[in-house]
């Protein structure tokens, strides 16, 4: 049942202007005084509108839309007619209005709620839904003044449509506040007619009007120019703006078999004689295309006086009248100059019709330039009507064929993006200090480079690829949470002058961080793959600091070997090479002290290990940090667990550790002291990973 | 102490019955009776409608004008206080030789306070009202609300600011060991009658304002005459005979001096005296009825 809401009839309102303002007095008084002059900024308009419709009115500045909607809303009184609402209104011509900014955002709920006619049973019961759809959170008790304006327009609307009024009144306000509360404020204002509030809006968006709207009023000079379907009433506000500029303009409007409207205006200096839609291999016309056929428009304008430029513009329009695509020669470079009178100007526009199933439109423009207010020889609307119809492709939906495809694999081990996720979502770097823009990718000199926590520059994917690059992006400049967090730690305890010994030193990246972190120190860096090899080198370039590091290329293991071979990780070839053992990195780093050795050996740890317990303890490094391998590299399920008991046993002090299973990145970790003064030493605590979750899940 | 009585029998009834024949004269209806007692009913139905927004802007507005100030509101007591301070202390020798009648070394001071008072009552409701109608011309623009709820506002606002001004005296006035007594009981009519007489000048003149901004400033240079032409700072009695009865046609008159009669001399004040402000203040309220009736349509087209 279609109830109707409002009823609008012949009303005008009228500025009088007097010569002076006691004339106006003395008019109250009952004086017969007459105006200097009269401004009718609306007069004679009469409408109606019914339960469940929504009304868009449109029109340029000073066409009276304003006042229209303060007379419905009665904020303005009309001089001539009558407005009949049945209802309650609700009229939203600017929010926040009424707002006391020095109450908070429940006060000025009350405050502001009552100017708006509500009670205060009604508006304290309405609280905590205008809470919850504002979504300020904790500003809902302070001050409004404290508030960015796009939090007011969110507690604004929130009370203004905390109560579903009978018509909705909304001036152009929603265009505030961020895309999600927009999107938010229409879902509100669409629920509201569904339940079959009347909706009455004023918009200068034209593609929302034809989105949201039943019906659109078009107001000019204060009179109702038309009252109609969208489109219908958009391509005439269109042609009628363009007349503006071009008295000679006349509008031609008529409606197709197929309902499409044809809107047709200009000077006619320069006129269409053909519009075509042709095969593009067979030239014949068509009006059913299948999708990605190759089709082309034929356009024969003829000028029947000299034109300076001229302009063509095409556009296609989908069934609702969005504008799927559209160009001109202006935008192309193509315009045409100088043309004679009764000259022919051809234009063709080839184009694959990669569109959806659906009706299309063509619209054409003759112009001479790329906007048609300046001079409009013809403008027609809707000319060229075509069905695009899906004939070999999967069905789809929508208007455009973009070529998709789906790939699937299913799988249960971890691949490299589910890796990086679970290592993202560790939250242990969080606190460490960073620089602004750390996790950034930037182009320097041609090559990709990443940003570090620590303003360290690396290659961006040297590191195993796209998907560290990722995990470095996500947790702003860290790569593992856990070492990362106790590796920072550390570098507050080491000692300036002194060496780093990174063992599968890759990417080198824990060396150059302790010799940025750590003055006049060194640092030697073992690592059998040449490409990842050449990774750290590039990576310590980057950063100036190529010559505070020593570079050897070996295997890492229990024995020293003079050749060793082994299958290399990037190349997957056997490699032969020496193999260095805790005694040969004693022998090639001289006698300077160790403050710091992180070894990732592949598998090889325990092993290198007990060549360490071979040297005296005045040998030993000051601080370890040891990755341990899942038992599918290393061969033991009890890699871990070894480690750490070989190094109790040989004196020293694991101060932290976390096995394979509670690991955030894939490997175990252990980092130890092997000096008394540090046994002592408070490691802040790292999460702990599932072993459900972790890369090798448990396995 | 001679008293000028000019307008003691004032009738107040024909005054009212002149006003609507006058208002007979217009076009668009009649006022008449029964029309006047509708809209007193109208405006008197949406102000309770709207209750809840006029307390709150009376809150607002005390909280919101000293927002930023560490003191607050009390800079609204500490500037009248601070006002008859200073007069006292720079004219107190010249004329405060000149309030006889009360054992007191603050008498002047007492009757400075006391004029003060009261004056700033009425320029407070006058002076807010002249602009209130302006001070909220984007919301009467955009919302539709009874707009007798802005006078309401101010008036509520500047009563509880004078209640406290007259608390504070008290405590003042005990510092010079001068306590109320029984005759204070009768100041809430001198409260009540300031309030009127204000109440519709402002109305009157706020709506004037709107069409003609000069009565903005107009008023504000009325004002300063009109408190030098009022007895606050200097005793009646030591004005000449002439001055006297120019100055007897001040509504204002009456009132402060029934201030005074409370305040500084604790006894009853004349309450006939009154007749004259209280009879004017009734025309000036129907004025003000009639004249918010035909302007209101007009209002927001002009601002």
């Amino acid at each position: 049942m279609m109830q109707e809401i409002l009823n609008v009839a012949r009303i005008g309102k009228c500025y009088p202007t007097y010569s002076s303002e006691f004339s106006r007095f003395a008019r109250w008084f009952g004086m017969p005084v007459k105006s200097k002059s009269e401004f009718w900024a609306v007069r004679d308009v009469s409408f109606a509108m019914k339960s469940g419709e929504t009304v868009a009115l449109i029109g340029q500045n000073g066409a009276g839309k304003s006042t229209l909607l303060k007379m419905i809303s009665g904020t303005v009184q009309p001089i001539e007619g009558k407005v009949h609402v049945s209802g309650r209104i609700s009229a939203i011509l600017e929010l926040g209005l009424g707002f006391n900014a020095e109450f908070t955002g429940r006060q000025n709920v009350m405050h502001s709620g009552g100017l708006l006619g509500h009670f205060d049973s009604e508006l304290r019961k309405l609280m905590p839904w205008i809470e919850d759809f504002a979504e300020i959170g904790e500003h809902f008790d302070l001050p409004v003044r404290t508030y960015s304006s796009g939090m007011m327009a969110r507690l604004a609307f929130a009370l203004a449509t905390a109560v579903r009024p009978e018509l909705l009144i909304v001036d152009e306000v929603l265009s505030v506040g961020d895309s999600y509360f927009q999107h938010k404020s229409f879902n509100r204002i669409r629920e509201f007619r569904d339940q079959g509030a009347a909706i009455l809006f004023v918009t200068h968006g034209m593609s929302s009007v034809r989105e949201l709207c039943d019906r659109v009023i078009l107001l000019d000079k204060g009179r109702m120019i038309k009252d109609g379907q969208p489109d219908e009433v958009v391509d005439y506000y269109n042609a009628m703006i363009a007349e503006k500029e071009n008295s000679k303009l006349s509008i031609e409007q008529r409606r197709g078999k197929e309902g499409w409207l044809h809107t047709t205006s200009g000077t006619r200096e320069v006129k269409m004689v053909t519009a075509e839609l042709l095969d593009s291999v067979s030239n014949l016309p068509v009006s059913t295309v299948g999708v990605g056929q190759a089709v082309k428009v034929l356009l024969i304008a003829r000028a029947s006086v000299p034109i300076d430029k001229l302009v063509c513009g095409v556009m296609i329009r989908d069934r609702l009248g969005h504008v799927v695509w559209g160009s001109n020669t202006a935008y192309t470079r193509q315009h045409e100059e100088g043309i004679e009178q009764f000259e022919y100007i051809e234009f063709e526009i080839t184009f694959k019709c990669d569109l959806g199933p659906g009706s299309y439109s063509i619209t054409y423009a003759l112009t001479d330039s790329e906007s048609h207010t300046s001079r409009n020889f013809e403008w027609s609307d809707n000319v060229i009507i075509f069905d695009v119809i899906n004939i070999d492709l999967p069905t789809f939906f929508g208007t455009s064929a973009l070529g998709v495809t789906f790939n699937s694999r299913r799988s249960f081990s971890m691949t490299e993006w589910a890796r990086a996720a679970m290592t993202a979502s560790c939250q242990d770097s969080l606190n460490i200090p960073k620089v602004p823009r750390a996790g950034q990718v930037n182009s320097e000199d041609g090559i990709s480079v990443q940003t570090m926590h620590n303003g360290l520059k690396v290659v961006a994917g040297g590191y195993h690829g796209a998907w560290m690059t990722k995990i470095i992006r996500d947790l702003s400049g860290h790569h593992e949470p856990q070492e990362e967090l106790l590796f920072d730690a550390l570098m507050n305890h080491v000692k300036p002058g002194t060496t780093m010994i990174e063992l599968g030193a890759y990417w080198a990246y824990f060396s150059l961080w302790f010799l940025k972190a750590v003055p006049n120190s060194n640092a030697l860096c073992v690592e059998p793959d040449p490409l990842n090899l050449q990774i750290g080198r590039k990576n310590a370039e980057l950063n100036n600091l190529s010559h505070r590091i020593k570079w050897f290329e070996a295997w890492v293991g229990g024995t020293e070997e003079e050749n060793h071979s082994a299958i290399c990780e990037t190349l997957g070839e056997l490699r032969n090479l020496p193999q260095w053992n805790y005694g040969t990195v004693l022998r090639q780093n001289g006698a300077a002290p160790i403050e710091f050795l992180h070894c990732d050996a592949q598998g090889v740890e325990l092993e290198f290990l007990k060549s360490m317990s071979n040297h005296s303890a005045g040998e030993r490094p000051r601080f370890i940090m040891i990755s341990t391998h899942h038992h599918s590299i290393s061969g033991s399920r009890t890699t871990h667990e070894d480690c750490a008991s070989l190094i109790e046993s040989m004196g020293g002090k694991v101060l932290a550790q976390h096995s394979v299973d509670e690991s955030y990145s894939g490997d175990g970790l252990i980092v130890a002291a092997f000096k008394e003064a540090d046994f002592g030493l408070a490691l802040p605590v790292i999460s702990l990973n599932t072993a459900h979750d972790s890369l090798f899940q448990g396995a | 102490m001679p008293r000028t009585r000019r307008f003691g029998n004032f009738d107040t009834a024909y005054a009212c019955r002149l006003m609507l024949d006058l208002a007979d004269f217009q076009v668009h209806e009649k006022i008449t009776y029964k029309v006047f007692s509708e809209m007193m009913i109208g405006h008197a139905s949406s102000a309770w409608r709207y209750r809840q927004f006029i307390l709150s802007s009376i809150r607002g507005e005390l909280k919101g004008r000293f927002a930023s100030s560490k003191m607050g509101a009390l800079w609204h007591i500490l500037n009248p206080l601070a006002m008859a301070a200073i007069y006292a202390l720079v004219l107190s020798k010249i004329l405060g030789a000149k309030v006889g009648g009360v054992e007191n070394d603050a008498a002047y001071a007492i009757y400075l306070m006391a004029g003060i008072a009261s004056w700033g009552l009425f320029t407070e409701i006058t002076l807010r009202c002249l602009n209130i109608f302006l001070e909220y011309s984007n919301t009467m623009k955009k919302i539709a609300f009874p707009r007798v709820a802005l006078p309401l506002i101010v008036l509520g606002g500047a009563l509880i600011n004078h209640l406290l001004l007259l608390a504070a005296s008290v405590m003042v006035f005990a510092f010079f060991s001068h306590f109320p007594s029984l005759p204070w009981i009768a100041l809430p009519v001198g409260i009540i009658l300031t309030a009127a007489f204000a109440f519709g000048l402002g109305i009157i003149l706020g709506v004037l304002n709107v069409f003609v901004r000069d009565v903005g400033q107009f008023m504000l240079v009325v004002l300063q005459l009109w408190f030098w032409l009022t007895p606050i700072v200097y005793p009646f009695h030591v004005l000449p005979d002439a001055m006297q009865t120019i100055i007897s046609y001040n509504p204002m008159l009456p009132v402060v001096q029934f201030y005074q009669d409370i305040m500084l001399y604790n006894k009853w004040p004349d309450f006939v005296s009154l007749q004259y402000p209280a009879t004017l203040s009734i025309v000036l309220l129907l004025v003000a009825v009639f004249l918010f009736r035909r302007a209101s349509p007009e209002i927001v087209d002009v601002l």
